[in-house]
């Protein structure tokens, strides 16, 4: 787990919810490097925690974290849907960030609450650092209007 | 199986059944003794009568013999005779009793496992035969597993082999890494390319595959493409020809569809993907010649796009099998080698979604092939609310809500 | 052909009490006893219902042993002829001793019937029916 300062960097706070390690310092690295604060965790039960007490300003979640009897487990839904439910936490942004690609999926994802999809495998850091941003300005704008 | 048949209104072994085979019930109309009803022996076979017959004829011989010898009857004599009779008879009542119950016992039980063994009989005949059809369908399943297991290594491992060497010539400085970053990207793409054509030919078994379909100008697809594939390598190296042949509708045709070329309603995207596999194959089984484009209506609410080639054609017999998953021809590894056996296959199911018809038609080897397919001409078609209205679009990110 | 109900075990304790009644007879030598078991073995000519000891049974001692009996069906004509046939033979015989012909041969008979009396009862071959099935074979009903 990689945490970060008490202070909070301007441009916003990223949980990545990801079991594959040389993502995370892909991402790690990026996104440091382009002034975002970096949290990662591959422990669903720990993610949750995180969520709720950092309060990032988006979440990256991965699908997939395989459990040791079941290595293809998807237990990113449960994450997204204890995230949803829980009222501290509904209002995060999470984007489902996989390598689930049908169309069943990215429905999937928007039913249960998810602000996006992203396709892990076709998308460079940057395209996601792009999308991170859009979404993170829109959440903030809808914030303010409350 | 007992000879003759038993009192109409009870079976055997039921009080008040009447024994027909045997004379003296069916005269006297009721069984003499309660075994009786247990009894489907004919008349002259009950072991009691014969005791009877030879008491009968005993007592009469002796009571004579005593006479004739002693020259009276002593009463003593006939009381004797007689107990004796008696108390044997008595006892073999008894046990004649058991005897006829015991059988009948006996025959109650054989025929109960002769209805048991039938029945089972038929039981496993059904579970053999239900055996047999899982049976089939999981071998059908391990081929499946199998073939898709090969095309997999295979196509996986080819792309990588050559990224592999790309890479470990730059790692060693025999190779400007300039060069070799687009073919390792390349190969990056074809690995990419795969694995999602094979969700999409296993996920969407049996499914129609969902379809956004738009107002779409199929010539400039075709156009558009056209120059492409003129260029590629294989098109060059051989010389061959790639062209699209003006359309002769006539001209009532096409004052009502406002052009050369009707628009038709068909998912752009995907539509374009086919067009591009169908004009790669044609170039791909072409040795010299080329490939021409051309444009027919059916009816009044379809169009059809030909791609005909003059290649290596195609037998009566595989022209059933080609639009199969993993099918290919048996020369199509010379012309193709890398060919993942799924194109048809998803060309197909492509076709279909946007509610149109894919066909081949050949002479026959070295014959040369046309392969064609229909879409429904744009009439102002909408799409329709069910699910679609906020379409998820089939892009790497997908923002929810945006259009809200 | 007319069918009733009998009950077996009354049926035989009524053959019995005659068998003992005539066998009685045959030890005392009294003629007269022969004779009462005759007539009360003709009433059964005609009616179950007549015969006596049966009803007896029937009625008295089964109410006391308080047990139950399956009836069985037996045809009536069958009864009554064995009960005229073996009333027969005893009127045969008393008249025999009366009229005092043969009279120690007659004892002889009239033992005889009595234990064929007792052989139906315990063994349950009544020469009697053996006999009514063979007249109804012969004359055809």
């Amino acid at each position: 787990m990689v945490t970060t300062n008490v202070m909070k960097s301007k441009k916003g706070r990223i949980l990545l919810v990801e079991d594959e390690k040389q993502l995370v310092d892909i991402y790690h690295d990026f996104l440091e490097m382009n002034g975002y604060d970096f949290l990662s965790t591959k422990d669903i039960a720990e993610a949750l925690q995180l969520t709720e007490f950092e309060q990032p300003d988006l979440v990256l979640l991965d699908i997939i974290i395989p459990k040791p009897e079941n290595t293809i487990a998807e237990q990113g839904w449960e994450y997204l849907a204890a995230v949803k439910k829980n009222p501290k936490t509904k209002d995060i942004p999470i984007v489902v960030f996989t390598n689930l690609e049908t169309h069943r999926d990215r429905v999937k994802s928007e039913k249960m609450g998810a602000s996006a999809y992203i396709f892990k495998r076709d998308c460079s850091p940057r395209e996601v650092m792009e999308a991170i941003a859009e979404i993170i300005k829109t959440s903030k704008e809808k914030k303010n209007k409350e | 199986m007992p000879e003759g048949e038993k009192k109409s209104e009870e079976p055997v072994g039921q009080p008040g059944c009447l024994n027909k085979n045997c004379w003296l019930a069916k005269t006297l109309n009721h069984s003499p003794y309660s075994r009786c009803q247990y009894c489907e022996l004919k008349f002259h076979q009950c072991i009691f009568l014969h005791y009877q017959i030879i008491s009968i004829v005993l007592i009469s011989l002796f009571l004579t013999l005593f006479f004739l010898i002693e020259g009276r009857v002593s009463e003593l004599v006939i009381i004797c005779i007689f107990t004796l009779v008696i108390v044997y008879g008595y006892f073999l009542n008894k046990s004649t009793d058991k005897i006829i119950k015991a059988n009948f016992a006996q025959r109650e039980a054989k025929l109960a496992l002769e209805k048991l063994a039938e029945k089972l009989e038929e039981r496993v005949d059904e579970q053999t035969k239900d055996i047999g059809e899982k049976n089939k369908y999981l071998e059908e399943l391990l081929n499946m597993k199998t073939d898709f297991l090969r095309v997999v290594n295979h196509q996986l491992n080819t792309p990588l082999a050559v990224m592999k060497g790309y890479f470990s010539m730059m790692e060693e400085g025999s190779y400007p890494p300039a060069k070799a970053r687009p073919a390792i990207k390349g190969g990056l793409e074809r690995i990419s390319s795969t694995v999602s054509d094979f969700w999409d030919a296993y996920e969407l078994e049996g499914e129609k595959m969902k379809m956004e379909p738009q107002k779409t100008d199929i010539a400039q697809i075709v156009n558009g493409l056209i120059p492409e594939k003129q260029n590629l390598q294989l098109a060059l190296e051989r010389k061959l020809k790639i062209e699209v042949q003006k359309p002769e509708f006539s001209a009532q045709a096409r004052s009502a569809f406002g052009g050369e070329i009707p628009l038709v309603w068909c998912d752009y995207k995907k539509i374009a993907h086919v067009i591009s596999n169908l004009l790669d194959n044609a170039i791909y089984y072409t040795r010299q010649g080329g490939v021409t484009v051309f444009y027919e209506l059916v009816g009044k609410n379809y169009l059809k796009i030909n791609i005909k080639d003059t290649g290596s054609g195609i037998s009566k017999q595989d022209q059933k099998k080609l639009f199969q998953k993993f099918s290919r021809l048996k020369n199509a590894t010379d012309l193709r080698p890398d060919g993942s056996g799924l194109g048809l296959f998803i060309a197909k199911k492509i076709i279909q979604g946007n509610d149109g018809e894919i066909t081949c038609f050949s002479e026959g080897a070295d014959k040369g092939s046309t392969f064609s397919f229909t879409l429904p001409i744009y009439k102002n078609q909408k799409l329709t609310s069910e699910g679609e209205k906020s379409p998820i679009k089939e892009e790497k990110i997908v923002i929810f809500g945006k259009n809200n | 052909m007319q069918q009733c109900q009998i009950h077996d075990d009354s049926l035989k304790f009524s053959r019995a009490f005659y068998g003992i009644m005539v066998l009685v007879a045959v030890l005392i030598r009294s003629e007269w006893l022969v004779l009462a078991a005759s007539i009360l073995m003709a009433l059964g000519i005609f009616s179950l219902k007549l015969n006596l000891p049966y009803q007896f049974h029937l009625l008295v001692i089964k109410k006391m042993k308080k047990e139950k009996s399956l009836p069985v069906e037996k045809e009536s004509a069958e009864l009554n002829f064995v009960s005229g046939m073996t009333a027969v033979l005893l009127l045969i015989g008393f008249l025999l001793i009366y009229f005092d012909k043969f009279v120690s041969f007659a004892w002889i008979y009239i033992l005889v019937v009595d234990l064929l009396i007792f052989l139906a009862c315990f063994v349950g071959f009544c020469v009697a029916t053996l006999m009514y099935v063979f007249f109804k074979k012969v004359f055809k009903f």
